[in-house]
């Protein structure tokens, strides 16, 4: 990753969230960001950037990826399989582990 | 009337109310209504006009500069870019299958295809940001706000609900509704959307 962002995580009623540092040095973003997260959803939030949620899901034997789409808010979800991770972007080819 | 986004604040709830399609045709006739197709081309005016001037003057693909030298996205400007990432990953023996949500594409792709869409990215992110920015925050006001007024027209909070709330319940995993209630999905993926 070309990022690395300061990260701190909770995790309260089966849901967690991760507070990203500012992050405007990627891509023009203004303000701080966060990435919340279940095992079927992932949302990415940082103001003025284009960031994007993504999840990753095992079934069929294959990893599927499913990305939200760009912009300041970004959701997406997915129930198939299971979870193998979600994903908050912070930049080109930045991706954050949530 | 080819709908398109500019820097000019519009308003077009009501839009989405009969399922995806639906919502995608009535938001694209609902901002070619009232987005100004007088506007000059190239002002860089209104709400997102910053953004769009800096976004034009950073670009370095040709078909990017083409988009934003106006001043404004179209709907049919963002359907061919999300096309350009489409082709661009199936270049690169990737499928990428796009999905229309809420008048957004998300998109989903079987197998780790993460290099692939990092090195098509720069063809279209701008542009569906930007784009995706304005359709869902017209006024380009604080997003926080934006999400908790859709969360109470939606009746999922109540009047006094604020976003000085939200954000501390959403930072602390406390909110007083389900992550997964449709309406909460809704209001997160483009507050704008009517239920």
């Amino acid at each position: 990753m070309r990022l690395r962002a300061f990260v701190s995580s909770l995790a309260l009623a089966g849901a967690s969230v991760a507070l990203v540092a500012p992050v405007a040095h990627a891509d023009g973003c203004t303000g701080q960001g966060y990435g919340y997260t279940n095992s079927t959803y992932s949302v990415s939030y940082s103001p003025g950037c284009n960031t994007q949620a993504r999840i990753d899901r095992y079934y069929g034997g294959v990893v599927h990826q499913y990305y939200g789409s760009w912009g300041s808010t970004s959701y997406v979800y997915n129930a198939n399989g299971y979870n193998a991770g979600n994903y908050f972007r912070l930049g080109p080819s930045a991706w954050m582990r949530i | 009337m080819d709908a398109h986004l500019t820097g000019m604040a519009g308003s077009f709830r009501g839009a989405f109310t009969r399922g995806p399609l639906v919502a995608v045709l009535g938001m694209a006739a609902l901002l070619g209504g009232c987005s100004g197709s007088e506007e000059k081309a190239g002002d860089f005016e209104g709400p997102y006009g910053s953004e769009l001037r800096a976004a034009y003057e950073s670009a370095s693909d040709p078909a990017v500069r083409a988009v934003l030298e106006d001043g404004r996205i179209t709907r049919a400007e963002y359907d061919a870019a999300l096309q350009r990432f489409v082709a661009c990953a199936a270049d690169r023996g990737v499928t990428v299958t796009l999905e229309e949500a809420y008048g957004l594409y998300t998109f989903s792709t079987v197998g780790d295809a993460t290099e692939v869409l990092d090195a098509c990215s720069p063809h279209v992110e701008t542009i569906a940001a930007l784009y995706g920015r304005m359709l869902t925050n017209p006024d380009n006001r604080d997003m926080d706000e934006v999400v908790v007024e859709c969360l109470r027209r939606a009746e999922v909070v109540s009047r006094d609900y604020t976003a000085e709330t939200w954000v501390a319940d959403r930072d602390a995993g406390t909110q007083p509704f389900s992550m997964d209630a449709p309406a909460v999905i809704r209001c997160l993926m483009n507050p704008q959307a009517e239920g």
